[in-house]
């Protein structure tokens, strides 16, 4: 009777420890998705690891490989930052430090680059971009001090918004609603990040139809290449769930890019190239075979 | 085959020979009667090489361009664009002022338009004639349209005066827009283009829109597109003003029938003048096929009398394909970069090294592996740079020079391959270039291995050493 005892716990805590310590077999796939996990979560070395993986399996896939190689670089250079003493080189290379943390939305990551960026240089600029990242991480307290700290000469409509979003995610609307429902606020110089950001004002201020504008601005001054995944984001984003009922968001998400954008660069290198569309692709390789 | 059949064409066969001996025994004849009477033995002698057989001959080489051009877009997949005389105008400008040709160009193209233009020199317009499958596309429409009764439209000479000048405004607007652009921007538009890149991706409605009215032209009227509307046309027409093969009438051996003149594809009025001068002239001899006195003389092919010799027909296809083949020839013999890109001055003592780069395609990516070449971060290639490059399908090779007291081969491998961070844009840009046999990220180096997942490799040495594993 032991004897049954004995084997019936042995099986049940192999049932359950077995599985915990196997290592599940992933396909290329599998392995890339888990480095992107491990990414999230700040893991770079095991990442690297994970990515080497998935680009050695599926040795084709030209974005296991890139994504690889670019999580090296990144490794290097977060290494080397610290150590920088040219401080040009250093902006440079905490500018590419935070463009990587940000495309993989790693913000927290970002936000000792910022603080030290601020620290050697104090301007509007450096202030953005802090706030940028403290409102990423939900400092909205911290991010609206950063911004209101700057000497009235040095506030743009950029400060304005972001200023606004600080706000009105800390109930202060009626203050938010002065700085973001100015009309210079719809300037043409602006980017795409700009026009989210007043998307974003406009949702908590509870003006909805300025919120799809901005948005269809933001849409329409994406690249080609990034318009779907900034779509994605937004349909998801928990900010704009008060949009998703509203008749227009449909139209609104159907906006194209107004940039020119090449193919094989995702820049605007090519000029007037006609191939610029499809250039270094398939698709050109082979008509031009 | 009945016995009947086989007996029928044995006749057939024995009537045609018989015709030819026949036929060649008036010819000697004929001679013979000539030479007595001291009556233009030359002009007869042109006139057994110039008679029914040049149009079976010019048939049979316009037949063989065709499917020449045909079978190698359609049946070999390639890229006929670098074989096409015109692009060499199109992309003249661009490589003399920066060294590289718009995209799908290449140096084939200045060879083949290299031998053209000398064609044109010895033999006129002839390349139009025999070579152009657009100029033997129209004339077999037009010649199938006869055939069910369509007769083609004479336009009058003053309109067709004014008509040919269209051309020249084709070539000029062509011309200023690629030349300021750098680049093929009127291909969507072109109908030969849609032919031979098997409607390209950036092929236009428009395209098929000036094909329907050339097609459509072409059944109505004789060459139009040839006449009016051809750039490479007006390209080769002051060429051929100073050609040196001409045809020639004979004032006195001429009956003054005209059949010359109605022959003439591009109307010339060949019945009316001693020599054909107009820049026009095909060469393809249909006046001199069709003149009922060319046994006396009448009408001529060939170079200018001080040259002493009259040419026969089979110069004139001698000449057209050895110009071919050797243009083809020195396209592969003598390869001239389609695109070089040079930085500083070169030094005293230079390295260079050979690579075959994928995703080198074309034009714009050329300029794309320069911005790669040219970086300014850790992987920077200091000092001197000069990048000669094939861009095409595939692996396309590529050689870099550079200063080797200031970089390196591999350093040339590293700025090619590794991600850049585009400060100006605020992104990173990722290599598209792959090299033949470097693996820069040593992905394959340990690849045997099950899955890889177990590895021992230090992801930090990696990390620090940019493995080079390859190359």
């Amino acid at each position: 009777m032991n004897r049954i005892v004995t084997l019936c716990l042995l099986a049940g805590w192999v049932s359950i420890v077995a599985p915990v310590h196997a290592k599940p077999i992933r396909d290329a796939a599998g392995e890339f998705a888990a480095g992107k996990a491990l990414l999230a979560h700040a893991d770079f070395e095991e990442a690297l690891k994970t990515f080497k993986t998935a680009a050695r399996k599926d040795a084709e896939n030209q974005e296991y490989a890139q994504q690889y190689a670019l999580l090296r670089q990144v490794i290097k250079l977060r290494k080397d930052c610290p150590r920088e003493q040219d401080p040009e080189r250093w902006l440079k290379t905490a500018g590419a430090l935070r463009a990587y943390y940000y495309d993989h939305q790693i913000h927290a990551e970002a936000l000792p680059l910022d603080q030290e960026r601020y620290r050697r240089q104090p301007s509007a600029e450096s202030a953005v971009l802090l706030a940028e990242t403290q409102l990423a991480l939900g400092r909205n307290s911290e991010a609206a001090e950063t911004l209101g700290n700057l000497p009235d000469g040095q506030t743009s409509a950029r400060v304005g918004v972001l200023h606004g979003l600080a706000l009105a995610r800390l109930g202060r609307i009626d203050e938010a609603k002065k700085l973001a429902e100015k009309p210079e606020m719809e300037t043409d110089e602006a980017g795409p990040l700009y026009f989210l950001d007043l998307a974003r004002v406009r949702v908590l201020l509870g003006n909805a139809r300025g919120a799809l504008y901005a948005l269809t601005r933001s849409f329409q001054l994406t690249p080609p290449s990034q318009l779907d995944a900034l779509k994605s984001q937004v349909k998801v984003n928990a900010e704009f769930s008060s949009l998703l009922e509203h008749p227009d968001f449909a139209q609104v998400l159907k906006t194209s890019s107004r940039v020119e954008e090449s193919g094989c660069s995702k820049g605007p290198s090519c000029g007037q190239c006609p191939k610029r569309a499809t250039c270094g692709q398939g698709k050109a390789q082979k008509s031009d075979d | 085959m009945g016995t009947a059949r086989r007996v029928a064409w044995a006749n057939l066969f024995a009537r045609a020979v018989l015709s030819i001996r026949t036929a060649t025994v008036k010819e000697r004849a004929r001679s013979r009667q000539d030479v007595d009477s001291g009556h233009r033995p030359l002009a007869h002698k042109a006139h057994l090489f110039n008679g029914t057989r040049m149009r079976t001959t010019r048939r049979a080489i316009q037949l063989g361009f065709l499917l020449l051009t045909l079978g190698g877009v359609f049946v070999f997949r390639g890229n006929a664009e670098r074989w096409c005389p015109f692009g060499g105008i199109e992309a003249l400008y661009t490589y003399v002022k920066e060294g590289n040709l718009a995209c799908s160009l290449a140096v084939s193209n200045f060879y083949i338009l290299a031998a053209v233009v000398l064609m044109t020199l010895l033999l006129r317009r002839a390349f139009c004639a025999y070579m152009c499958p657009i100029g033997t596309i129209s004339e077999w429409l037009q010649r199938c349209a006869a055939k069910v009764g369509v007769r083609p439209f004479r336009v009058p000479p003053s309109l067709d005066r004014s008509l040919s000048v269209l051309k020249y405004t084709v070539l000029a607007i062509i011309l200023y827009f690629t030349y300021t652009t750098a680049e093929l921007v009127f291909r969507g538009y072109d109908p030969c283009y849609a032919l031979i890149s098997r409607h390209g991706e950036d092929i236009t409605f428009w395209a098929y829109v000036v094909a329907g009215i050339i097609v459509i032209g072409s059944l109505v009227l004789t060459l139009p597109f040839c006449r009016w509307l051809c750039p490479l046309a007006a390209v080769l027409n002051p060429v051929s003003r100073v050609g040196l093969a001409r045809v020639r009438r004979d004032g006195e051996a001429c009956l003054d029938c005209g059949d010359c003149a109605a022959a003439c594809p591009m109307d010339i009025p060949v019945d009316k003048v001693e020599q054909v001068t107009a820049a026009r002239c095909l060469s393809c001899l249909s006046c001199v096929d069709v003149c009922p006195a060319r046994s006396d003389g009448a009408m001529t092919w060939g170079p200018p009398p001080w040259l002493g010799r009259r040419w026969s027909n089979g110069v004139l296809v001698g000449i057209l394909l050895s110009c071919t083949a050797v243009a083809v020839m020195a396209s592969y013999v003598f390869p001239l970069p389609s695109f070089v890109k040079t930085r500083g001055q070169a030094p005293e003592v230079t390295a260079a090294v050979d690579l075959d780069i994928t995703g080198l395609t074309c034009r714009g990516t050329a300029n794309l592996l320069v911005y790669f070449l040219e970086r300014d971060d850790e992987f920077e290639l200091k000092g001197y740079l000069k990048l000669e490059a094939w861009p095409g399908p595939g692996a396309a090779p590529a050689r870099v020079t550079f200063d080797p007291s200031q970089s390196s081969e591999a350093a040339v491998k590293q700025a090619i391959t590794e991600p850049y961070y585009d400060a100006l844009g605020g992104l990173w840009r990722f290599s598209p270039f792959v090299i033949k046999g470097y693996d820069p990220l040593g992905i394959d180096e340990d690849a045997t291995e099950e899955g890889g997942a177990q590895d021992d490799v230090v992801e930090e040495e990696a990390a620090e050493e940019y493995g080079t594993a390859g190359g």
